[in-house]
């Protein structure tokens, strides 16, 4: 065995591979079931926050005790679903145009950094969105907002002036502020 | 559906195989290599109609996978780096073909993630410079470039990658 094309043909099995088709089809099931599961659960939680609202309302000085915050990740799924236009960076000073990310409610995420398109898979772990598969256009770009690498830097979920109409996310001290599409 | 589901389990159990191997050869060891490739192929079956229709459905899932895998080994360097520290005297024992496969995959694994990344794609998988490019998402050149540095990292690891391999990195 003296070629590269050997020696990694026989170091990359250990052993027959132990699953098949079905084991793949069960795991599909098993991930639609979940963001189905998710997708009910955000409903739920805005039923929950128009519960406090109205209780809050009628409050006759009972122990109205509705946590709401014990579905953190579910929240900042449903707040973070649309589509966010890019308004300042870190990176660089002059950005280009029409940067954008879209969080659909189904776990995909698109975008444009500028000068490329890419798609992706997000979902949110406490406060950092984490953003997997991410497949872009690859063309090199004249400004690099670096948003690919924050993307994937599972940035922390914030929102830069308080409310839900903006959004920044950050890692280290790298950072893009977004303002939600009307 | 049921057109589609048997299609998708056909292309699953035809590229598992190639996939668990590439994985492992990735990751270092074949557990973890299967349980990212049925991540990877998970995601081919949840978006069958768009992946059947591709150029490449392999190559959608093999980038997918190498995806994944980068971000395990991000995740799990440090508790990778000390499994490996763990288990490696109990399989220097099992025999010479182990020995040099453990040889092998811990030269590939002192690779970059690129290099990794070129080396399985071209010397495993079988890709040209043009699939590599676009499997990785970057330019032919850059692939040329990797393989050549991969090619000469894994020599001074003390590996025989043999002429045919030069032969591959020259083109």
């Amino acid at each position: 065995m003296s070629d590269l094309q050997d020696m990694l043909s026989s170091a990359a099995h250990e052993r027959p591979v132990g699953f098949d088709h079905r084991d793949v089809q069960g795991r599909a099931v098993v991930r639609r079931r979940r963001r189905q599961a998710a997708r009910v659960g955000a409903a739920g939680a805005t039923l929950a926050v128009l519960a406090v609202f109205f209780v809050s309302f009628g409050d006759t000085g009972g122990d109205d005790d509705v946590d709401v915050a014990s579905s953190g990740e579910v929240q900042h799924e449903s707040r973070l679903a649309g589509r966010w236009t890019a308004l300042a960076y870190s990176a660089v000073v002059v950005p280009p145009q029409g940067v954008y990310v879209q969080f659909d409610e189904g776990g995909r995420l698109e975008g444009d950094d500028g000068c490329n398109e890419f798609t992706a898979e997000w979902e949110v772990e406490a406060d950092r969105l984490v953003v997997d598969n991410f497949q872009s256009d690859g063309e090199a770009c004249e400004v690099d907002i670096r948003l690919r690498e924050l993307l994937l830097a599972e940035p922390q979920i914030g929102s830069f002036d308080g409310d839900d109409e903006s959004l920044e996310l950050r890692a280290g001290d790298d950072f893009i502020a977004f303002g939600r599409d009307s | 559906m049921v057109v589609n589901d048997m299609e998708a389990g056909e292309f699953c159990d035809q590229l598992r195989d190639r996939l668990v191997g590439a994985l492992t050869l990735a990751c270092g060891d074949q557990g973890t290599a299967e349980e990212l490739a049925q991540d990877a192929l998970v995601r081919a079956w949840e978006r069958w109609d768009e992946v059947r229709q591709m150029d490449s459905p392999d190559g959608w899932v093999f980038r997918v996978a190498f995806n994944l895998a980068g971000s395990w080994r991000r995740r799990r360097a440090a508790e990778w780096r000390a499994n490996r520290r763990a288990t490696a005297g109990d399989r220097a024992t099992a025999g010479e073909d182990l020995a040099q496969s453990q040889a092998v995959r811990k030269a590939v694994a002192g690779l970059s993630d690129r290099q990794r990344a070129v080396v399985v794609a071209r010397f495993y998988l079988g890709y040209d410079v043009a699939g590599t490019a676009a499997l990785l998402d970057c330019a032919p050149g850059t692939v040329k470039a990797t393989t050549h540095q991969a090619l000469a990292r894994l020599r001074d690891s003390g590996l025989a990658v043999g002429q045919m391999a030069e032969e591959v990195d020259a083109r």
